[in-house]
């Protein structure tokens, strides 16, 4: 029995405004993993937002420390807001160089028990960007619902997920 | 240093099967400064994985608490790195860019930190036989002495190549007993 299974990998062939994960079941952990960029004009480094099962109320929150633009570090908090703020951080058209796609790892452990809100965390960067537009990011997010999940939904903060961008959805078994 | 050169088990006469998405490739267990794992055959071909990650559990016979390690892409030593890390000493936060000839910057303990201490350290190496710069986002911890240093970093080589060959080097060498363990992540792609 794998342990690990890649559940699907979606590899963007155009401009694609949002990709949604349905298929979750069988699983005791999910990870995502992202290699992308968005096309919101006039902006560089962005953020990756997430929505479960189609829920669109204020019922995420999020927080994270990051290191960006150098030496700068901080740390911040969203509360009740309608989607996972912290999500993962995308490249964009100010980031020099079109072959530049930021990365994130996404985890969010014991998605489908129903008596527990869903939380995951997710580990992200960037480099060679514009001036705010390199990150190290480490953030926490927690969806307060109870609700086995049963979808996921990513989009980027403003605009589109760009062409060749990949997001790989994973499944981790127990014993 | 061992290498998983077998016929991958997800391909059952010739058919792709479900199988296990992280692939054991290789383990080294460093005598010297430097880890080098490099593309070859069947299960370790690389150009079938989407990426790769290293596990590592490490201490350096340098001198001092901790000592780093760096990373380098198909023998590149050029200035083609770009990097933003995050780290924090035990008792500050700190942040910056290099533009150095690596990337993947990782810390572990060095042979002043308290004896057996070793330090883990995780690479994640993303999408590398695509045509986009290649990123790195490592994770890393040198405990047992003052002070410590923990760090994350994300590194990109700025190439368009197939990632072809990693080399991990510490300044002094690595102890006995350090080890790191590579593994290809498969892809899934699911016809509609």
């Amino acid at each position: 029995m794998a342990v690990i299974e890649a559940i699907e990998t979606v590899y963007l062939e155009l401009d694609t405004a949002s990709v949604t994960f349905d298929s979750l079941s069988g699983y005791e952990h999910l990870q995502i993993r992202v290699s992308g960029r968005h096309n919101s004009a006039g902006s560089g480094g962005r953020t990756i937002y997430l929505r479960f099962n189609g829920d669109t109320g204020s019922n995420y929150s999020s927080e994270s420390i990051q290191g960006y633009n150098g030496a700068n570090t901080g740390a911040d908090r969203y509360a009740g807001q309608a989607y996972v703020y912290a999500g993962g951080r995308l490249t964009g058209p100010l980031t020099p160089a079109a072959e530049n796609y930021g990365v994130s790892i996404i985890n969010i452990p014991d998605y489908a028990n129903a008596n527990k809100n869903t939380s995951m965390n997710q580990m992200s960067g960037t480099t060679l960007g514009y001036s705010s537009g390199t990150f190290t990011w480490f953030g926490g997010s927690v969806w307060d619902n109870t609700a086995a999940l049963t979808s996921v939904l990513l989009y980027p903060e403003a605009g589109s997920f760009v062409r060749g961008t990949t997001i790989s959805l994973y499944g981790i078994k127990s014993s | 240093m061992t290498v998983n050169t077998a016929t991958p088990d997800y391909i059952v006469d010739g058919v792709l099967t479900d199988g296990e998405a992280w692939v054991p490739l290789g383990t080294a267990t460093p005598s010297s400064a430097n880890v080098t794992f490099t593309s070859s055959t069947g299960a370790n071909d690389w150009s079938q994985y989407m990426d790769l990650v290293i596990i590592g559990y490490a201490r350096s016979v340098g001198t001092g608490t901790w000592k780093d390690i760096t990373t380098t892409f198909n023998n590149d030593a050029g200035f083609s790195y770009q990097n933003q890390h995050l780290y924090g000493n035990g008792s500050s936060a700190g942040a910056g860019v290099t533009n150095p000839q690596y990337t993947g910057l990782a810390y572990i303990a060095g042979a002043g930190a308290t004896a057996n201490v070793f330090s883990a350290v995780v690479y994640n190496i993303f999408d590398i036989n695509s045509g986009k710069y290649k990123y790195v986002y490592t994770n890393s911890a040198a405990e047992g002495g003052n002070p410590d240093t923990i760090w994350t970093e994300t590194g990109t080589w700025e190439s368009q190549a197939a990632i072809t060959e990693i080399d991990l080097t510490t300044p002094s060498g690595f102890a006995a007993g350090s080890r790191f363990d590579l593994f290809g992540v498969l892809p899934r792609m699911v016809t509609a």
